[in-house]
């Protein structure tokens, strides 16, 4: 056996889920991450945001950050993405991966961690209806994504109609309380159950208990400006128990610029932060540098130069409904701050045809981002929000990657190097599935006492939603492992793997998959599963 | 080898900056003016103008260059007897007999045969006995910058004291040159080897409007609006003179009217190439003019946090506003609306009413500044107000907006 190592390119999720069952087997596993550093985690001392709120001495660092980039123009993406990301992340991201785009916006970040360094941390698992495909057994996805979920603590419910959407039979924490007005929609919609509309908990990567260093919510509200106790998932906060192995090496602040097939592997050729060039030889090769940048990466090495791919996402609206009963009254000192509730609903044509949602207390979210498209002037927008903050409730909703119509082209530059460009688009389906999920949601969120504020809903331009995925479909470009057939030894193990990008998040869905392949690559005798 | 210049006018607007530069180089400047310039070394200084004859002790250490700089403004004699004519002619004879073998002539733009001012045909005239070998003219443009002096003084004065300005010949071009470049030019000048014209333009070589000029002058120096009104030019001068008839206190003066009604314009890029001269460019040079960008960026931080927020802002906000506009911006101030200078909670009848449309434009900042208030603030009811005051306040709001709203759509509009 050679003595060669596995090379996982990336930190994120994925390659930190592929690199786990691969470490614990005893193979020797070679991480190469472009960042070196995972984004700050705020002090402990950090207040609870309601505390912040009311004018608490250091508010402006702690809500702005100490060099101000809080207030990077982020309108369009999502408040996750300003308040907490540090300066230049998402031009540094595409220029070093090579990557251009054209009305397309592309997020992504060179941190240890990747982009789970500022994701709302929504983890449901695709079901069959989902994945689209018969290229995996659901019960192989499921055995992976247990493990997962006991690895990085999921909360959430196991009993209320969502349950099935997110994914039964996962170890769950127990969830966080909910605030006034997600309490209350919940409340109505035990009286008024229909058939095209669910509404459940939230699931979220969030811990709610202790789970080795890392310390359960105490709901201090600010989540969107990073988790002082790490209760949100980072996979970059799994590098340290990984580095405890002897048989791990993470090679830190390496950008890889090619993966080629060599003699009788596969090479990673790329440099250093100082310039140096790198090159490891290795047996195989996955990658999870994140959707976008893997494509590149696996399109170049299985030489398809000049060939349209499917990026696809889950094209994204924002909206906000009020509830009028809770105006006036106050607003809660704790609270959780990411997605309290989720929503399902039909679209018609199919199972696999539904827009998903999440519903976020507007108290714990940076209020000019919610302002940002009033067409009032900023003060009247600021006191309005103020007043209506009480029975204020912000959604998202996900179409399916079926209204997505963005591509990807690899292109040979003319010094030899590679260059992938990104097209964005809408599908013709996208606006009156678009139309549809917001009459059907606003129609919902009636019945249930809230009302959908005239104008609110906002699309986002294709890419600025951050679910990229499906461009090397498991089972198509790559085989049930995803080796690419062009390149043995080569994996894809992020969401460029998807077969579908359905409604849903896919993280956890990915982190699954990702465990899959690596806990088949750590068996020499075959899969895992039986 | 050390150069010895000599500089008439040499504490005046252009004369001033001309000695210490000269100086800087490590030449030796004789002076003369009518006041003394500061003591330095190898300077020397004799005290005259242009109705006196020269020192013969200015020309006993012999002159390399002579750099007549010196002009009268003011003359109550006929133009054939004009004190600049006669005292230049009189400074160029004396030059000649001296044996200076260069004399460079601080000349305009606008000097030609029957310009329609005194200056011009002065300008013209003195020019015109410029015949020997080594005997320039230097023909210059609108100068700016530097000390407010002069006519640079007085155009910054205009831009600052107006909103709105009546104008004749809004459209006419100027050439305008900053003070250093003009310093520089005519040292160069002074030092050239080999000449190869007679004339030298310096200004810039692309005109601009005069209307336009003094736009940028209010943006730039004064960070507000300057409207103008073109005005007729014949009946804005029957005006005039009607008006300087009548005993009121003010007159206009019509020789400055004049000159600019008159300003024509000259090729200036093969003589500035010649003198491998390159000009600053026109609107960051005025912006170094105007106050630093920090004090513009904390007045407008001041303007705008104001406006989002319902008090005057503390010093934590206007700090932050400015760090946040140098980081994340081009880091240069916005030209506001002297009304909402004035009263920032007016801004608000300013502000756009669609998107922002460029980062960094009136609607970003404004959101900048509203991010910033709402981090720093105490507005959040966190112990409910009751239905009855929401009420009213949603009420308050949808009246004041409602109001604001025609204004926004009008004066929001994006200007060019």
């Amino acid at each position: 056996m050679s003595h060669r190592p596995i090379v996982v390119v990336g930190s994120g999720p994925a390659g930190v889920s592929a690199a786990w069952p691969l470490v614990r087997a005893g193979l020797p596993v070679v991480m190469v991450d472009a960042g070196r550093d995972r984004f700050p985690v705020p002090p402990p001392e950090r207040p609870a945001f309601s505390v912040l709120r009311r004018g608490a001495p250091g508010a402006l660092g702690h809500l702005l950050g100490a060099n101000l980039d809080g207030l990077r123009d982020m309108r369009g993406y999502s408040p996750k993405l300003r308040t907490s990301a540090p300066p230049d992340f998402i031009n540094a991201y595409a220029a070093g991966n090579a990557i251009r785009t054209e009305g397309f916006s592309l997020v992504g970040t060179f941190a240890a961690g990747g982009l789970s360094n500022l994701w709302g941390a929504a983890a449901s698992l695709f079901d069959r209806d989902d994945l689209g495909c018969g290229a995996i057994g659901f019960d192989e996805l499921l055995f992976s994504a247990r493990s997962v979920a006991k690895r990085i603590g999921l909360n959430g419910v196991d009993d209320d109609d969502m349950a099935k959407v997110h994914g039964l039979g996962l170890p769950l924490q127990p969830p966080p309380p909910l605030a006034p007005g997600a309490a209350a929609l919940m409340r109505a919609y035990g009286s008024k159950p229909a058939s095209d509309f669910i509404l459940g908990r939230a699931r979220s990567a969030v811990l709610c208990v202790d789970l080795g260093e890392r310390q359960g919510c105490n709901c201090c509200g600010g989540c969107m400006w990073s988790c002082p106790r790490r209760s949100i998932y980072n996979s970059a906060d799994e590098l340290p128990a990984l580095s405890a192995h002897s048989n791990f090496t993470l090679l830190a602040g390496v950008t890889v610029a090619r993966v080629v097939r060599s003699r009788d592997g596969v090479a990673v050729l790329g440099h250093d932060a100082e310039g140096r060039e790198i090159h490891i030889e290795a047996d195989r090769v996955l990658l999870a540098a994140g959707a976008v940048a893997t494509t590149r990466l696996a399109l170049e090495a299985s030489g398809r130069w000049n060939e349209v791919v499917p990026i696809r996402t889950a094209p994204a609206l924002a909206f906000a409904a009020i509830m009028p009963r809770l105006l006036g009254s106050a607003l809660p000192q704790r609270s959780f701050g990411l997605a309290q509730l989720a929503f399902r609903a039909d679209l018609g044509g199919g199972s696999d045809n539904y827009a998903f949602g999440l519903l976020y207390a507007a108290e714990s979210m940076a209020a000019p981002d919610l302002i940002a498209h009033m067409p009032l002037s900023r003060r009247g927008a600021t006191d309005l929000l103020r007043t209506l903050l009480p029975g204020l409730i912000v959604g998202l909703i996900y179409l399916p990657g079926e209204c997505s119509a963005s591509t990807g082209r690899l292109i040979r530059n003319p010094d030899g190097t590679s260059r992938l460009e990104i097209t964005g688009g809408f599908a013709e389906s996208f606006h009156p599935t678009r139309r549809h999920a917001i009459t059907a949601v606003a129609a919902a969120l009636r019945r249930l006492g809230a009302w959908l504020l005239p104008g609110s809903a906002k699309a986002y331009t294709p890419g600025a939603e951050v679910h990229y995925g499906g461009s090397l479909p498991l089972g198509q470009a790559t085989d049930t492992w995803g080796e690419l057939q062009a390149v043995p030894g080569l994996h894809v193990v992020d969401g460029a793997l998807l077969p579908r990008m359905p409604a849903k998040h896919h993280t956890f869905t990915v982190m699954a998959l990702a465990d899959r392949i690596g806990s088949h690559l750590a068996e020499p005798s075959g899969t895992p599963f039986t | 080898m050390t150069r010895h210049v000599l500089i008439t006018g040499g504490s005046g607007y252009i004369g001033e900056p001309l000695v210490a530069k000269a100086l800087a180089k490590g030449w030796r400047v004789t002076v003369l003016s009518r006041q003394r310039p500061p003591k330095r070394p190898r300077l020397r200084w004799f005290p005259w103008s242009l109705t006196k004859v020269v020192p013969q002790e200015a020309w006993l250490d012999p002159v390399d260059v002579v750099l007549h700089v010196a002009h009268q403004w003011e003359s109550t004699r006929p133009e054939h007897e004009d004190e600049n004519l006669l005292g230049s002619h009189a400074l160029l004879m004396a030059a000649r007999a001296a044996g200076v073998p260069r004399f460079v002539l601080a000349s305009s733009v606008s000097a030609r045969e029957g310009a329609l001012n005194r200056y011009g045909r002065v300008k013209w005239a003195i020019g015109r006995e410029m015949t020997g070998a080594g005997e320039i003219v230097a023909r210059i443009g609108m100068v700016y910058g530097g000390p407010h002096r002069g006519q640079w003084k007085t155009l910054c004065a205009l831009t600052a004291s107006f909103a709105l300005l009546p104008m004749i010949c809004a459209g006419t071009g100027v050439q305008p040159i900053h003070l250093d470049d003009l310093c520089e030019g005519l040292l160069r000048i002074c030092a050239l080897s080999t000449l190869d014209r007679r004339c030298y333009g310096l200004a810039d070589p692309t005109p601009i409007a005069f209307a336009t000029w003094l736009r940028l002058l209010a943006r730039h120096i004064h960070g507000k609006n300057l409207y103008i009104v073109p005005l007729p030019l014949q009946p804005a001068v029957m005006a005039m003179r009607v008006a300087n008839a009548l005993p009121l206190p003010v007159t206009v003066s019509e020789e400055r009217v004049m000159g600019l009604a008159g300003l024509t314009t000259i090729d200036t890029a093969a003589d500035l190439a010649a003198l491998e001269l390159t000009l600053r460019r026109i609107e960051p040079a005025l912006m170094a003019e105007g106050p630093s960008q920090r004090h513009r960026l904390l007045a407008e931080a001041h303007c705008l946090l104001h406006a989002v927020g319902s008090t005057a802002p503390p010093p934590s906000r206007l700090a932050a506003y400015v760090r946040g506009i140098e980081r994340h911006s081009d880091g240069t101030a916005l030209v506001l609306p002297s009304l909402a200078r004035r009263c920032p909670s007016l801004l608000r009848a300013f502000e756009p009413v669609g998107p922002s449309r460029r980062p960094g434009d009136l609607k970003a900042r404004l959101h900048m500044a509203a991010t910033i208030a709402d981090a720093d603030g105490t507005a959040y009811a966190y112990e409910g107000d009751g239905l009855a005051a929401t009420l009213w306040r949603l009420f308050r709001t949808a009246c004041v907006e409602a109001t604001l709203m025609p204004f926004r759509l009008i004066l929001g509009r994006e200007r060019p």
